[in-house]
């Protein structure tokens, strides 16, 4: 392959890597939110009863201390 | 207990049907109380961590208990979660579903921290006020956009917001970036308690894509919380012998520092 063609591929191949790499630092939108979706937590006993009683929906239970050896802010 | 299952994509999905209930141990006594009939660990006391399926009812179990979910694999325990809520036949009444919430902002701070995400604290001047924003919010708390995305309290004392550096307002939907240790936050926006649902709506999704979660090292932060001598004061003694353990050779690091 002849030098200048080289160049030009390397030069091609630049660019798309460039622009991948926009779209991947690019804000995420809406859509595409930054925050994964996660469980929605009731954080009351009382609340959670409650809802399971009136939807009847079996209840997903789980409990954990936020702090690790007493340091909070860590479960 | 592997928390990883809790973050995984197909358990997230089942969890839907489900009513998903997570306390945070020793920080309500008659709480503690329910958790102690559903498992206790060789020490017969309440430990860390409790797992356990419930029927609706919230009394019969419908997997073992224990201290984590027990399965092989989130798909599993995906699997086993859709198995289980076939059998049981979900109504769908006209109620708005009750906010879910924490118990109130000091939690709030610390389980948002916990799970590196906002907190959205309610604040108003009358539990009736505080009735009509959950349920203007708590539909949305539901939505596919928002769903897992948030931690929510709710106060009718500012005081109960002194920890939070910023303007606070008399009442509002005050979303707050928890400190590191979620012991403190700083205020990143606030809404009025007479948004549009349609408004608040926007402004959320908006912040769920913006918020800057900070990866922490679960050592790192450990190491870096006893350097400064915190040590979290919880609503009731902690029962689970290893964690006192822990603690103890937190307090005594602590204490050869001072």
């Amino acid at each position: 392959m002849k030098p200048a063609i080289k160049l030009t591929f390397a030069l091609l191949f630049g660019l798309v890597v460039l622009l991948s790499g926009r779209q991947t630092l690019s804000s995420p939108t809406a859509e595409d939110p930054g925050i994964p979706a996660g469980i929605a937590w009731y954080g009351v006993l009382a609340d959670g009863l409650a809802e399971a009683q009136r939807t009847g929906k079996p209840i997903l239970l789980v409990s954990a201390a936020p702090q690790c050896a007493g340091v909070p802010g860590m479960w | 207990m592997d928390r990883s299952f809790l973050t995984s994509a197909a358990v997230v999905e089942a969890s839907r049907e489900f009513v998903c209930i997570r306390l945070a141990t020793y920080e309500d006594r008659e709480e503690a109380r329910f958790l102690k009939q559903i498992f206790t660990g060789r020490s017969g006391e309440l430990e860390n961590t409790v797992f356990c399926l419930l029927a609706p009812d919230g009394r019969q179990r419908i997997s073992r208990a224990g201290r984590g979910p027990g399965f092989r694999s989130d798909r599993q325990m995906a699997a086993e979660m859709r198995e289980l809520a076939r059998q049981y036949e979900s109504r769908n009444d006209d109620r708005i579903p009750r906010l879910p919430q924490l118990k109130n902002v000091r939690l709030g701070l610390n389980v948002a921290r916990c799970d590196n995400l906002p907190l959205l604290v309610c604040l108003a001047n009358s539990q009736e006020a505080l009735v009509k924003m959950h349920r203007q919010l708590a539909p949305l708390a539901f939505s596919p956009e928002l769903a897992g995305r948030l931690i929510y309290a709710s106060s009718t004392e500012p005081a109960e917001l002194k920890a939070v550096r910023g303007t606070i307002p008399e009442s509002g939907f005050l979303v707050i970036d928890p400190g590191t240790f979620g012991v403190d936050g700083e205020l990143e926006t606030t809404m009025a308690a007479g948004a549009t649902t349609a408004e608040l709506s926007e402004q959320l999704r908006g912040l769920v894509t913006r918020f800057d979660r900070r990866q922490r090292q679960h050592h790192q932060h450990v190491r870096e919380g006893r350097r400064k001598g915190l040590d979290w004061e919880t609503e009731i003694p902690v029962t689970d012998p290893m964690s006192n353990q822990a603690r103890e050779r937190g307090s005594g690091s602590r204490r050869r520092k001072r």
